[in-house]
Protein backbone atom coordinates (compact mmCIF):
# COMPACT_ATOMS: atom_id res chain seq x y z
CA UNK A 1 0.00 0.00 0.00
CA UNK A 2 2.85 2.38 0.90
CA UNK A 3 4.47 1.78 -2.45
CA UNK A 4 1.23 2.48 -4.18
CA UNK A 5 0.88 5.81 -2.35
CA UNK A 6 4.46 6.73 -3.25
CA UNK A 7 3.80 5.98 -6.89
CA UNK A 8 0.57 7.91 -6.84
CA UNK A 9 2.27 10.94 -5.27
CA UNK A 10 4.96 10.91 -7.91
CA UNK A 11 2.37 10.65 -10.59
CA UNK A 12 0.39 13.58 -9.20
CA UNK A 13 3.49 15.74 -8.94
CA UNK A 14 4.35 15.03 -12.53
CA UNK A 15 0.87 15.91 -13.68
CA UNK A 16 0.99 19.21 -11.82
CA UNK A 17 4.37 20.18 -13.22
CA UNK A 18 3.36 19.30 -16.73
CA UNK A 19 0.19 21.34 -16.52
CA UNK A 20 1.95 24.41 -15.11
CA UNK A 21 4.78 24.18 -17.56
CA UNK A 22 2.48 23.84 -20.52
CA UNK A 23 0.42 26.86 -19.57
CA UNK A 24 3.43 29.10 -19.07
CA UNK A 25 5.02 28.13 -22.33
CA UNK A 26 1.95 28.57 -24.44
CA UNK A 27 0.17 31.53 -22.91
CA UNK A 28 1.34 35.06 -23.56
CA UNK A 29 -0.45 37.82 -21.82
CA UNK A 30 0.83 41.28 -21.35
CA UNK A 31 -0.72 44.30 -19.72
CA UNK A 32 0.39 47.71 -20.68
CA UNK A 33 -0.91 51.19 -20.38
CA UNK A 34 -2.20 53.03 -23.41
CA UNK A 35 -2.14 56.34 -21.63
CA UNK A 36 -0.30 59.06 -23.41
CA UNK A 37 3.29 59.38 -22.33
CA UNK A 38 4.17 62.79 -23.57
CA UNK A 39 5.56 62.79 -27.07
CA UNK A 40 6.65 59.19 -26.93
CA UNK A 41 4.67 56.70 -28.95
CA UNK A 42 4.14 53.30 -27.45
CA UNK A 43 4.08 49.92 -29.11
CA UNK A 44 4.13 46.29 -28.20
CA UNK A 45 5.95 43.30 -29.63
CA UNK A 46 3.92 40.67 -31.36
CA UNK A 47 4.20 37.09 -32.43
CA UNK A 48 1.70 34.70 -33.91
CA UNK A 49 -0.34 34.61 -30.72
CA UNK A 50 -0.29 38.29 -29.86
CA UNK A 51 -1.97 41.19 -31.54
CA UNK A 52 -0.61 44.67 -31.53
CA UNK A 53 -2.44 47.51 -29.89
CA UNK A 54 -0.63 50.63 -30.92
CA UNK A 55 -1.11 53.98 -29.31
CA UNK A 56 0.49 57.30 -30.03
CA UNK A 57 0.00 60.96 -29.23
CA UNK A 58 -1.95 62.79 -31.91
CA UNK A 59 -0.21 66.14 -31.93
CA UNK A 60 0.40 65.78 -35.66
CA UNK A 61 -3.26 65.20 -36.42
CA UNK A 62 -5.18 68.22 -37.56
CA UNK A 63 -8.19 69.01 -35.44
CA UNK A 64 -10.78 71.66 -36.15
CA UNK A 65 -9.68 75.02 -34.84
CA UNK A 66 -10.84 75.64 -31.33
CA UNK A 67 -11.69 72.01 -30.62
CA UNK A 68 -8.26 70.74 -29.70
CA UNK A 69 -9.12 70.44 -26.06
CA UNK A 70 -12.16 68.29 -26.77
CA UNK A 71 -10.32 65.72 -28.84
CA UNK A 72 -8.63 62.58 -27.60
CA UNK A 73 -4.96 62.90 -27.02
CA UNK A 74 -4.10 59.36 -28.04
CA UNK A 75 -4.89 57.34 -31.15
CA UNK A 76 -5.26 53.62 -30.55
CA UNK A 77 -5.11 51.09 -33.38
CA UNK A 78 -5.95 47.52 -32.43
CA UNK A 79 -4.71 44.91 -34.84
CA UNK A 80 -7.44 42.56 -36.10
CA UNK A 81 -7.85 39.42 -34.09
CA UNK A 82 -6.09 36.33 -35.42
CA UNK A 83 -7.99 33.88 -37.53
CA UNK A 84 -5.99 30.96 -36.28
CA UNK A 85 -6.71 29.37 -33.00
CA UNK A 86 -3.69 28.41 -31.01
CA UNK A 87 -4.61 25.06 -29.71
CA UNK A 88 -2.57 23.61 -26.99
CA UNK A 89 -2.68 19.94 -26.49
CA UNK A 90 -0.71 18.53 -23.74
CA UNK A 91 -0.34 14.84 -23.64
CA UNK A 92 0.85 13.28 -20.59
CA UNK A 93 1.73 9.78 -19.91
CA UNK A 94 3.01 8.61 -16.70
CA UNK A 95 4.06 5.50 -15.15
CA UNK A 96 6.10 4.93 -12.10
CA UNK A 97 9.43 3.29 -12.41
CA UNK A 98 11.46 2.33 -9.45
CA UNK A 99 12.54 -0.49 -7.35
CA UNK A 100 11.00 -0.72 -3.99
CA UNK A 101 12.06 -3.68 -1.90
CA UNK A 102 12.77 -7.19 -2.93
CA UNK A 103 11.96 -7.72 -6.51
CA UNK A 104 8.87 -5.58 -6.55
CA UNK A 105 9.04 -3.27 -9.40
CA UNK A 106 6.93 -0.32 -10.14
CA UNK A 107 7.80 1.42 -13.25
CA UNK A 108 7.57 5.12 -13.10
CA UNK A 109 8.14 7.21 -16.09
CA UNK A 110 6.98 10.68 -16.52
CA UNK A 111 6.71 12.22 -19.87
CA UNK A 112 5.03 15.29 -21.00
CA UNK A 113 4.58 16.31 -24.53
CA UNK A 114 3.43 19.69 -25.43
CA UNK A 115 2.28 20.25 -28.87
CA UNK A 116 0.87 23.35 -30.33
CA UNK A 117 -1.20 23.36 -33.39
CA UNK A 118 -3.02 26.01 -35.24
CA UNK A 119 -6.41 25.53 -36.67
CA UNK A 120 -8.47 27.90 -38.68
CA UNK A 121 -11.28 29.57 -36.79
CA UNK A 122 -13.38 30.39 -39.78
CA UNK A 123 -13.43 31.04 -43.46
CA UNK A 124 -11.51 34.17 -44.32
CA UNK A 125 -12.94 35.64 -47.46
CA UNK A 126 -11.88 38.69 -49.41
CA UNK A 127 -14.41 40.94 -47.71
CA UNK A 128 -13.22 40.02 -44.25
CA UNK A 129 -9.63 40.43 -45.33
CA UNK A 130 -10.35 43.82 -46.81
CA UNK A 131 -12.14 45.12 -43.77
CA UNK A 132 -9.71 43.63 -41.25
CA UNK A 133 -6.45 44.70 -42.74
CA UNK A 134 -7.54 47.72 -44.70
CA UNK A 135 -9.15 49.55 -41.82
CA UNK A 136 -6.26 48.68 -39.54
CA UNK A 137 -3.73 50.03 -42.01
CA UNK A 138 -5.77 53.19 -42.37
CA UNK A 139 -5.67 53.62 -38.63
CA UNK A 140 -1.91 53.21 -38.75
CA UNK A 141 -1.65 55.80 -41.51
CA UNK A 142 -3.79 58.16 -39.48
CA UNK A 143 -1.68 57.54 -36.42
CA UNK A 144 1.49 58.17 -38.39
CA UNK A 145 0.19 61.44 -39.74
CA UNK A 146 0.14 60.30 -43.36
CA UNK A 147 -3.55 61.07 -43.67
CA UNK A 148 -5.68 63.56 -41.80
CA UNK A 149 -8.94 63.16 -39.95
CA UNK A 150 -11.12 64.26 -42.86
CA UNK A 151 -9.47 61.94 -45.35
CA UNK A 152 -9.60 59.07 -42.87
CA UNK A 153 -13.36 59.52 -42.58
CA UNK A 154 -13.73 59.62 -46.35
CA UNK A 155 -11.84 56.38 -46.81
CA UNK A 156 -13.81 54.68 -44.06
CA UNK A 157 -17.07 55.68 -45.71
CA UNK A 158 -15.95 54.31 -49.07
CA UNK A 159 -15.49 50.90 -47.55
CA UNK A 160 -19.22 50.44 -47.59
CA UNK A 161 -19.36 50.31 -51.37
CA UNK A 162 -16.41 47.97 -51.62
CA UNK A 163 -17.87 45.71 -48.97
CA UNK A 164 -21.27 45.56 -50.65
CA UNK A 165 -19.81 44.57 -54.00
CA UNK A 166 -17.35 42.05 -52.69
CA UNK A 167 -19.75 40.42 -50.29
CA UNK A 168 -22.49 40.13 -52.86
CA UNK A 169 -20.16 38.62 -55.43
CA UNK A 170 -18.72 36.19 -52.93
CA UNK A 171 -22.04 35.02 -51.64
CA UNK A 172 -23.49 34.65 -55.08
CA UNK A 173 -20.54 32.71 -56.37
CA UNK A 174 -20.05 30.42 -53.41
CA UNK A 175 -20.28 26.67 -53.69
CA UNK A 176 -23.81 25.84 -54.68
CA UNK A 177 -24.47 29.14 -56.28
CA UNK A 178 -28.14 28.53 -56.83
CA UNK A 179 -28.88 28.09 -53.16
CA UNK A 180 -26.83 31.17 -52.44
CA UNK A 181 -28.95 33.11 -54.87
CA UNK A 182 -32.04 31.96 -53.04
CA UNK A 183 -30.49 33.22 -49.83
CA UNK A 184 -29.80 36.52 -51.47
CA UNK A 185 -33.40 36.87 -52.46
CA UNK A 186 -34.45 36.07 -48.93
CA UNK A 187 -32.10 38.71 -47.63
CA UNK A 188 -33.58 41.18 -50.08
CA UNK A 189 -37.07 40.44 -48.88
CA UNK A 190 -36.02 40.75 -45.28
CA UNK A 191 -34.30 44.05 -45.82
CA UNK A 192 -37.22 45.45 -47.70
CA UNK A 193 -39.55 44.55 -44.89
CA UNK A 194 -37.51 46.54 -42.45
CA UNK A 195 -37.54 49.67 -44.53
CA UNK A 196 -40.29 51.41 -42.67
CA UNK A 197 -38.69 54.78 -43.07
CA UNK A 198 -40.83 57.64 -41.94
CA UNK A 199 -39.29 61.03 -42.71
CA UNK A 200 -41.86 62.72 -40.50
CA UNK A 201 -40.81 60.60 -37.57
CA UNK A 202 -37.16 61.34 -38.17
CA UNK A 203 -37.74 65.03 -38.32
CA UNK A 204 -39.59 64.75 -35.06
CA UNK A 205 -36.66 62.99 -33.47
CA UNK A 206 -34.23 65.55 -34.79
CA UNK A 207 -36.43 68.32 -33.54
CA UNK A 208 -36.48 66.70 -30.13
CA UNK A 209 -32.75 66.38 -30.27
CA UNK A 210 -32.28 69.98 -31.18
CA UNK A 211 -34.76 71.37 -28.72
CA UNK A 212 -34.95 69.37 -25.53
CA UNK A 213 -38.12 70.14 -23.66
CA UNK A 214 -37.64 72.39 -20.72
CA UNK A 215 -39.40 71.42 -17.56
CA UNK A 216 -41.13 68.56 -19.32
CA UNK A 217 -43.11 66.26 -17.11
CA UNK A 218 -42.00 62.76 -16.56
CA UNK A 219 -44.31 60.01 -17.66
CA UNK A 220 -44.40 57.77 -14.64
CA UNK A 221 -43.65 54.16 -15.36
CA UNK A 222 -43.95 54.52 -19.08
CA UNK A 223 -42.37 51.59 -20.82
CA UNK A 224 -40.65 52.75 -23.97
CA UNK A 225 -40.74 49.36 -25.59
CA UNK A 226 -42.34 50.39 -28.82
CA UNK A 227 -45.67 51.10 -27.22
CA UNK A 228 -44.82 54.60 -26.12
CA UNK A 229 -46.80 57.24 -27.89
CA UNK A 230 -44.98 59.18 -30.55
CA UNK A 231 -45.23 60.81 -33.92
CA UNK A 232 -44.09 57.76 -35.91
CA UNK A 233 -46.48 57.17 -38.77
CA UNK A 234 -45.41 53.62 -39.68
CA UNK A 235 -46.46 50.67 -37.58
CA UNK A 236 -43.51 49.76 -35.36
CA UNK A 237 -42.18 46.25 -35.73
CA UNK A 238 -42.71 43.84 -32.87
CA UNK A 239 -39.60 44.16 -30.77
CA UNK A 240 -38.84 43.34 -27.20
CA UNK A 241 -36.52 46.02 -26.00
CA UNK A 242 -34.55 45.38 -22.86
CA UNK A 243 -35.12 48.20 -20.45
CA UNK A 244 -33.15 48.76 -17.28
CA UNK A 245 -34.29 46.73 -14.31
CA UNK A 246 -36.83 48.31 -12.03
CA UNK A 247 -38.85 49.90 -14.76
CA UNK A 248 -38.18 53.12 -16.55
CA UNK A 249 -39.18 56.70 -16.17
CA UNK A 250 -38.90 58.71 -19.31
CA UNK A 251 -39.87 62.17 -20.29
CA UNK A 252 -42.36 62.60 -23.15
CA UNK A 253 -39.86 63.87 -25.66
CA UNK A 254 -37.56 60.98 -24.82
CA UNK A 255 -40.30 58.42 -25.27
CA UNK A 256 -41.16 60.00 -28.59
CA UNK A 257 -37.60 59.69 -29.74
CA UNK A 258 -37.37 56.13 -28.49
CA UNK A 259 -40.51 55.22 -30.33
CA UNK A 260 -39.07 56.76 -33.44
CA UNK A 261 -35.96 54.69 -33.05
CA UNK A 262 -37.96 51.54 -32.46
CA UNK A 263 -39.85 52.28 -35.64
CA UNK A 264 -36.73 52.97 -37.59
CA UNK A 265 -34.23 50.64 -36.13
CA UNK A 266 -32.89 47.52 -37.80
CA UNK A 267 -31.22 45.68 -34.99
CA UNK A 268 -32.34 45.13 -31.47
CA UNK A 269 -28.85 45.63 -30.14
CA UNK A 270 -28.74 49.14 -31.50
CA UNK A 271 -31.90 50.14 -29.71
CA UNK A 272 -30.76 48.48 -26.50
CA UNK A 273 -27.52 50.38 -26.67
CA UNK A 274 -29.24 53.67 -27.28
CA UNK A 275 -31.78 53.08 -24.54
CA UNK A 276 -29.10 52.41 -22.01
CA UNK A 277 -27.43 55.63 -22.99
CA UNK A 278 -30.70 57.48 -22.68
CA UNK A 279 -31.40 56.16 -19.24
CA UNK A 280 -27.88 56.86 -18.16
CA UNK A 281 -28.59 60.42 -19.22
CA UNK A 282 -31.87 60.38 -17.33
CA UNK A 283 -30.06 59.45 -14.18
CA UNK A 284 -27.80 62.45 -14.30
CA UNK A 285 -30.68 64.73 -15.33
CA UNK A 286 -28.71 66.27 -18.11
CA UNK A 287 -31.14 67.18 -20.93
CA UNK A 288 -28.31 68.26 -23.20
CA UNK A 289 -26.73 64.82 -22.88
CA UNK A 290 -30.01 63.10 -23.62
CA UNK A 291 -30.66 65.29 -26.63
CA UNK A 292 -27.19 64.60 -27.99
CA UNK A 293 -27.58 60.89 -27.45
CA UNK A 294 -30.90 60.83 -29.23
CA UNK A 295 -29.31 62.54 -32.18
CA UNK A 296 -26.41 60.10 -32.27
CA UNK A 297 -28.70 57.10 -32.02
CA UNK A 298 -30.85 58.37 -34.83
CA UNK A 299 -27.81 58.84 -37.03
CA UNK A 300 -26.56 55.35 -36.24
CA UNK A 301 -29.87 53.85 -37.17
CA UNK A 302 -30.10 55.85 -40.37
CA UNK A 303 -26.60 54.72 -41.33
CA UNK A 304 -27.58 51.13 -40.78
CA UNK A 305 -30.61 51.56 -42.94
CA UNK A 306 -28.57 53.14 -45.69
CA UNK A 307 -26.05 50.31 -45.64
CA UNK A 308 -28.67 47.60 -45.63
CA UNK A 309 -30.48 49.45 -48.38
CA UNK A 310 -27.33 49.31 -50.48
CA UNK A 311 -26.97 45.63 -49.79
CA UNK A 312 -30.59 45.03 -50.71
CA UNK A 313 -30.11 46.94 -53.93
CA UNK A 314 -27.06 44.87 -54.78
CA UNK A 315 -28.92 41.65 -54.09
CA UNK A 316 -31.91 42.81 -56.06
CA UNK A 317 -29.80 43.61 -59.08
CA UNK A 318 -27.85 40.40 -58.77
CA UNK A 319 -30.98 38.31 -58.35
CA UNK A 320 -32.51 39.91 -61.42
CA UNK A 321 -29.37 39.26 -63.46
CA UNK A 322 -28.83 35.65 -62.56
CA UNK A 323 -29.11 32.97 -65.16
CA UNK A 324 -28.19 29.42 -66.06
CA UNK A 325 -25.68 28.98 -68.82
CA UNK A 326 -27.17 28.36 -72.23
CA UNK A 327 -25.52 28.94 -75.60
CA UNK A 328 -27.36 28.09 -78.80
CA UNK A 329 -27.10 28.85 -82.52
CA UNK A 330 -28.67 32.26 -82.02
CA UNK A 331 -26.11 32.97 -79.32
CA UNK A 332 -23.31 32.15 -81.74
CA UNK A 333 -24.81 34.40 -84.40
CA UNK A 334 -25.20 37.36 -82.08
CA UNK A 335 -21.70 36.87 -80.71
CA UNK A 336 -20.24 36.79 -84.23
CA UNK A 337 -22.10 39.98 -84.97
CA UNK A 338 -20.89 41.53 -81.70
CA UNK A 339 -17.30 40.30 -81.97
CA UNK A 340 -16.61 39.47 -85.61
CA UNK A 341 -13.03 38.39 -84.92
CA UNK A 342 -14.04 36.48 -81.82
CA UNK A 343 -12.22 38.84 -79.48
CA UNK A 344 -12.85 42.51 -80.15
CA UNK A 345 -16.19 44.28 -80.11
CA UNK A 346 -17.19 45.88 -83.39
CA UNK A 347 -18.14 49.45 -82.56
CA UNK A 348 -20.76 49.85 -85.26
CA UNK A 349 -22.36 46.49 -84.62
CA UNK A 350 -22.53 46.90 -80.87
CA UNK A 351 -24.33 50.17 -81.36
CA UNK A 352 -26.94 48.44 -83.51
CA UNK A 353 -27.14 45.52 -81.10
CA UNK A 354 -27.65 47.66 -78.03
CA UNK A 355 -30.11 49.86 -79.89
CA UNK A 356 -32.18 46.81 -80.74
CA UNK A 357 -31.94 45.60 -77.15
CA UNK A 358 -33.36 48.89 -75.97
CA UNK A 359 -36.11 48.68 -78.56
CA UNK A 360 -37.01 45.21 -77.36
CA UNK A 361 -36.85 46.29 -73.72
CA UNK A 362 -33.88 44.05 -73.00
CA UNK A 363 -31.52 45.29 -70.31
CA UNK A 364 -28.22 44.07 -68.92
CA UNK A 365 -24.93 43.14 -70.52
CA UNK A 366 -24.70 41.49 -73.92
CA UNK A 367 -22.95 38.55 -72.30
CA UNK A 368 -26.03 37.72 -70.26
CA UNK A 369 -28.20 37.99 -73.36
CA UNK A 370 -26.21 35.51 -75.36
CA UNK A 371 -25.14 33.08 -72.64
CA UNK A 372 -28.17 32.36 -70.45
CA UNK A 373 -31.10 30.03 -70.95
CA UNK A 374 -33.48 32.55 -69.41
CA UNK A 375 -32.73 35.09 -72.12
CA UNK A 376 -33.32 32.70 -75.05
CA UNK A 377 -36.60 34.36 -75.96
CA UNK A 378 -35.19 37.87 -75.82
CA UNK A 379 -32.14 36.65 -77.69
CA UNK A 380 -34.22 35.40 -80.58
CA UNK A 381 -36.21 38.63 -80.76
CA UNK A 382 -33.11 40.79 -80.86
CA UNK A 383 -31.28 38.50 -83.25
CA UNK A 384 -34.26 38.21 -85.58
CA UNK A 385 -34.66 41.98 -85.66
CA UNK A 386 -31.03 42.20 -86.74
CA UNK A 387 -31.60 39.50 -89.37
CA UNK A 388 -29.10 37.13 -87.86
CA UNK A 389 -29.11 33.50 -88.86
CA UNK A 390 -29.98 31.06 -86.13
CA UNK A 391 -32.36 33.55 -84.52
CA UNK A 392 -35.03 33.67 -87.19
CA UNK B 1 -21.09 51.40 -57.78
CA UNK B 2 -22.02 54.26 -55.50
CA UNK B 3 -25.47 54.88 -54.05
CA UNK B 4 -26.33 51.22 -54.25
CA UNK B 5 -26.21 51.07 -58.03
CA UNK B 6 -24.14 47.93 -58.14
CA UNK B 7 -24.42 46.12 -61.43
CA UNK B 8 -24.04 42.46 -60.61
CA UNK B 9 -24.55 39.55 -62.98
CA UNK B 10 -24.21 35.86 -62.39
CA UNK B 11 -24.22 32.88 -64.72
CA UNK B 12 -24.27 29.48 -63.12
CA UNK B 13 -23.57 26.02 -64.52
CA UNK B 14 -20.99 27.24 -66.99
CA UNK B 15 -19.11 24.32 -68.62
CA UNK B 16 -15.38 24.36 -68.07
CA UNK B 17 -14.60 24.90 -71.74
CA UNK B 18 -16.80 27.99 -71.85
CA UNK B 19 -15.53 29.70 -68.72
CA UNK B 20 -12.68 31.63 -70.27
CA UNK B 21 -14.71 32.98 -73.18
CA UNK B 22 -17.56 33.95 -70.87
CA UNK B 23 -15.10 35.73 -68.63
CA UNK B 24 -13.58 37.57 -71.58
CA UNK B 25 -17.00 38.63 -72.84
CA UNK B 26 -17.88 40.16 -69.48
CA UNK B 27 -14.51 41.86 -69.23
CA UNK B 28 -14.86 43.34 -72.68
CA UNK B 29 -18.02 45.03 -71.39
CA UNK B 30 -16.11 46.56 -68.52
CA UNK B 31 -16.99 44.14 -65.75
CA UNK B 32 -14.79 42.72 -63.04
CA UNK B 33 -15.21 38.96 -63.08
CA UNK B 34 -15.01 36.29 -60.43
CA UNK B 35 -15.03 32.62 -61.37
CA UNK B 36 -15.71 29.87 -58.87
CA UNK B 37 -16.20 26.17 -59.26
CA UNK B 38 -19.46 24.72 -58.07
CA UNK B 39 -19.80 21.45 -56.25
CA UNK B 40 -21.09 19.86 -59.45
CA UNK B 41 -17.85 20.58 -61.28
CA UNK B 42 -19.43 23.28 -63.36
CA UNK B 43 -18.51 26.92 -62.81
CA UNK B 44 -20.18 30.13 -61.75
CA UNK B 45 -19.13 33.35 -63.38
CA UNK B 46 -20.01 36.56 -61.58
CA UNK B 47 -19.47 40.00 -63.02
CA UNK B 48 -19.74 43.33 -61.26
CA UNK B 49 -19.16 46.96 -62.06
Amino acid sequence: MRRFIQSLSLLSLGLLLAACGGANQASIYRNYSIESSGDTAESVLIDAKQRAILSAPVSHVRFPAGQEERQRKVIVCAEPSPDALSAISSTFSASASGIFGSGDQVQAALSSALSETASQLGQRNATIQLLRDGLYRQCEAYMNGLIGQDYYEQIANKYTNAMVTLLAVEELTAQGAKSQTASAKTALSSSTDTEVSTPVATEAAESEAAEPAEGSQEAEGQQASGSASGSATAAPPVINVNLPEGGATVEPHVSTAVNTMVTWFLTKDTVDYCLRGLFAGTENKDPAFRAAFIGVCTEVIQDQMAQQGQMASAYETAAANTGTYGFDDCSASIRSFWKPDGTNINAANVERLQGEMRTQGVSGPVTMLIRTQERAGERRKVGAALGLAGCI
Amino acid sequence: MSNGNVDLNLIVDVPADQVEQTKQDFESEGYSVVVKQQGSGLFSVAAAK
